[in-house]
């Protein structure tokens, strides 16, 4: 405990308060008092290690809304804030539920690659969709690799899900592309309907 | 959709309750880093994510009543201590003494000697928080961890400023004689 005498001047020269002219006393008084110099040398590692002391967080700002969400009932997180991959994993997994409930482990599985496949094939072919590069030049290319029905279902979902996000025109006009390039017109519909009610 | 960012956290609110409710976001993006970081300090160290999320849960839920005389900060931290000393409360009652707890992870590099001092000089640093009175403690996180003013520091407790002070050198003095008592080797540290 610092010095009885000395303890506001002790105070407020920590918190940086100490006028000039009691400050050239109390340094005068730190020189000879060595309780006083180790106690102030204590408290400012202290005070250095608790504010260097920081958590690792697991949870982004979306997942706190999302329980808020949870618990209030109110919708925080537009479709616009959502994540990609998130939405298109939802998005086709209910088809799949609806449609081929004894294929949805099988779809869960191969989901990871699919989706990393169509994500790279949109970025690599179709930079940006707001440039309207043709539809058939990218399926084109993608016509190269071997299809499967469930690739086929996440492309259709992470094309359609990518161009509501930037508006609801452009999403009718890719869903008529997909159509047109023999992506099932049911699953297309089917996301079509999820996303409207979105 | 948002507008841009720089409004003030109080426009941000004003928003909200006028039924935007999206906007919460900015507040949870601007302050998460901030109140988890008290929460941890605190000594909720196993429980930030949960009393994060339950800070901005009940922020959420209480905005229709925030008054816009108030600093939004202020408030937020008025939840976050209150919840806080609830969740240790709970805690003490439910294991009547504190677990050990694991010290914070200290930067490679360091040699072995100056890395056992550190870890042990840690340690005995939470042990010292998990003691300290609630009373000295709340005051002594939000002065000198959290870098706030008395005067903001009294608004969050409803102390007043001279009370305030009295606390905080009180919890000064406290860990002193803590430390003193419990590994005075510390003062003989470079």
């Amino acid at each position: 405990m610092p010095c009885q005498k000395r303890e506001k001047e002790f105070n407020l020269y920590l918190d940086g308060k100490l006028h000039e002219k009691d400050l050239r006393s109390f340094e005068a008084h730190l020189e000879l008092c060595n309780i006083c110099r180790q106690d102030l040398k204590l408290l400012k590692k202290i005070k250095i290690t608790l504010k260097g002391e920081k958590p690792l967080l697991k949870k982004s700002s979306e997942g706190i809304l999302e329980h808020i969400q949870k618990a209030t009932g109110d919708t925080l997180i537009t479709i616009s804030k959502k994540s990609l991959k998130e939405l298109t994993l939802n998005i086709s997994r209910q088809y799949i539920e609806q449609k081929f409930p004894t294929q949805l482990h099988r779809f869960e599985t191969e989901f990871e690659a699919n989706y990393l496949r169509a994500s790279n094939f949109a970025k690599n072919r179709i930079p940006k969709l707001e440039e309207d590069i043709p539809l058939e030049a990218a399926a084109f290319a993608d016509s190269t690799k071997a299809k499967s029905f469930y690739y086929e279902i996440v492309v259709v979902a992470y094309r359609l899900i990518q161009s509501y996000k930037i508006s609801s025109a452009k999403m009718s006009k890719e869903a008529k592309d997909l159509i047109k390039f023999d992506y099932p017109e049911e699953t297309v519909n089917f996301i079509l309907a999820r996303l409207k009610e979105l | 959709m948002y507008q841009p960012l720089g409004n003030s956290d109080n426009d941000i609110v004003k928003k909200i309750q006028d039924g935007n409710k999206e906007y919460f976001e900015i507040l949870v993006t601007r302050y998460k880093a901030k109140i988890s970081g008290f929460i941890y300090r605190f000594g909720c160290k196993e429980d930030v994510e949960d009393l994060l999320q339950e800070v901005f849960l009940k922020a959420y839920k209480n905005l229709k009543s925030f008054d816009p005389n108030w600093k939004f900060q202020t408030w937020l931290y008025m939840i976050a201590q209150q919840l806080c000393c609830n969740f240790l409360d709970a805690q003490r009652l439910r294991r009547h003494k504190n677990i050990e707890e694991v010290p914070a992870p200290i930067a490679p590099g360091i040699d072995p000697k100056t890395r056992t001092i550190q870890i042990e000089r840690d340690v005995k640093l939470q042990q010292a928080m998990n003691e300290m009175p609630l009373i000295y403690k709340k005051v002594y996180i939000l002065i000198e961890a959290e870098d706030l003013s008395y005067k903001e520091t009294a608004e969050i407790l409803s102390l007043t400023i001279p009370k305030v002070k009295g606390r905080l050198h009180n919890a000064r003095k406290w860990i002193i004689e803590w430390f003193r008592e419990n590994y005075p080797e510390i003062f003989n540290e470079e």
